[in-house]
């Protein structure tokens, strides 16, 4: 269902936002897990 | 908890779908137990850009789905109250960025780490609050249905003719119809088996009175001298009222109803 078609009369922002919602938690539990290195290559330099 | 922090209670959450998801974003970010190295082919920089590229696809489909909301067209305070609630989302999403940036450029460093945890944990709380105020908004959805409802019986009440009471009434079964299928979703999505008893046995009550309110105003339309008349008909509509407050208190997570499930001589 895209969030430009909403297909009930209520306003479903709750269904729409589940499968965003999970994206971003796993995209920082994948993150907040790295367990880290001490080589750095492959990093991008700071601004 | 730091300052200028928002909480909220989760024994407040009305939905098992608000509350599964929420219980998922809090505890997750709070109980990190286990770490885990880069998966074949990934880089540090993937994991910042993922969690950047999933702040913006979130704003993105919340923006939308604000946009399209129906709330949108007539309730305007609601409307704001969640974009406040992104614009949290936006800020906390910044700041773990920022702080998701310095963890993977100094990942061995415990202060760096547990500052991107504090991050992650403020950034999943604003988007738990954005829901928790979606699903408030959900519920105004549906008591506009009840409000419908109201007016509807008010006009009633002014009725008179058997003619208006009839076309009257016709209106309020469709209002009656349209209400049920969102009250009994709504049943199903609530947290607490005796909200959700409430809840549908105010519906049934609502659907039961109906015809007797009909019956009842059609006669007294005939018979307005009638003491009996009007005292049968101010029954009935006193009867659909408190079942439209027994409803929206139900709705509005509020325990005051004078309906309950266990008054089961009531509903028939």
């Amino acid at each position: 269902v895209s969030a430009a078609n909403p297909t009930t009369s209520t306003s479903n922002i709750v269904e729409l936002m589940q499968i965003p919602t999970r994206q971003l938690k796993d995209a920082v539990m994948t993150l907040l897990t790295y367990e880290g290195s001490n080589d750095m290559t492959g990093l991008s330099l700071p601004d | 908890m730091q300052n200028g922090e928002k909480s909220f209670n989760l024994n407040d959450v009305k939905s098992k779908a608000v509350l599964q998801l929420i219980k998922q974003l809090i505890n997750e970010v709070t109980t990190i137990t286990e770490t885990f190295p880069l998966e074949k082919g990934q880089t540090t920089e993937n994991l910042v850009q993922n969690v950047d590229s999933s702040i913006l696809r979130f704003l993105k489909e919340a923006d939308s789905a604000v946009e399209n909301c129906p709330v949108a067209r007539n309730n305007p305070r609601a409307v704001e109250k969640l974009r406040r609630a992104l614009e949290d989302v936006r800020d906390t999403g910044q700041i773990m960025s920022k702080n998701g940036r310095e963890f993977i450029r100094h990942s061995t460093s415990s202060p760096k780490r547990s500052n991107a945890v504090e991050a992650g944990r403020q950034l999943l709380n604003a988007v738990a609050r954005f829901l928790i105020i979606a699903d408030d908004i959900d519920v105004d959805v549906i008591v506009e249905k009840v409000d419908k409802i109201r007016e509807i019986i008010k006009d009633l009440e002014q009725a008179e003719s058997k003619t208006e009471v009839e076309e009257l009434y016709q209106i309020l079964v469709s209002q009656i119809e349209e209400l049920d299928v969102t009250v009994r979703r709504r049943a199903i999505d609530l947290v607490k088996q005796n909200q959700q008893d409430d809840l549908l046995a105010a519906r049934n009550a609502l659907k039961s009175i109906a015809p007797i309110l009909y019956t009842t105003t059609k006669t007294y339309v005939r018979h307005p001298e009638q003491i009996e008349a009007k005292t049968n008909r101010d029954f009935s509509m006193n009867e659909m009222h408190t079942a439209l407050d027994a409803m929206e208190n139900v709705l509005r997570g509020k325990l005051d109803t004078n309906i309950k499930f266990s008054e089961y001589g009531k509903i028939g």
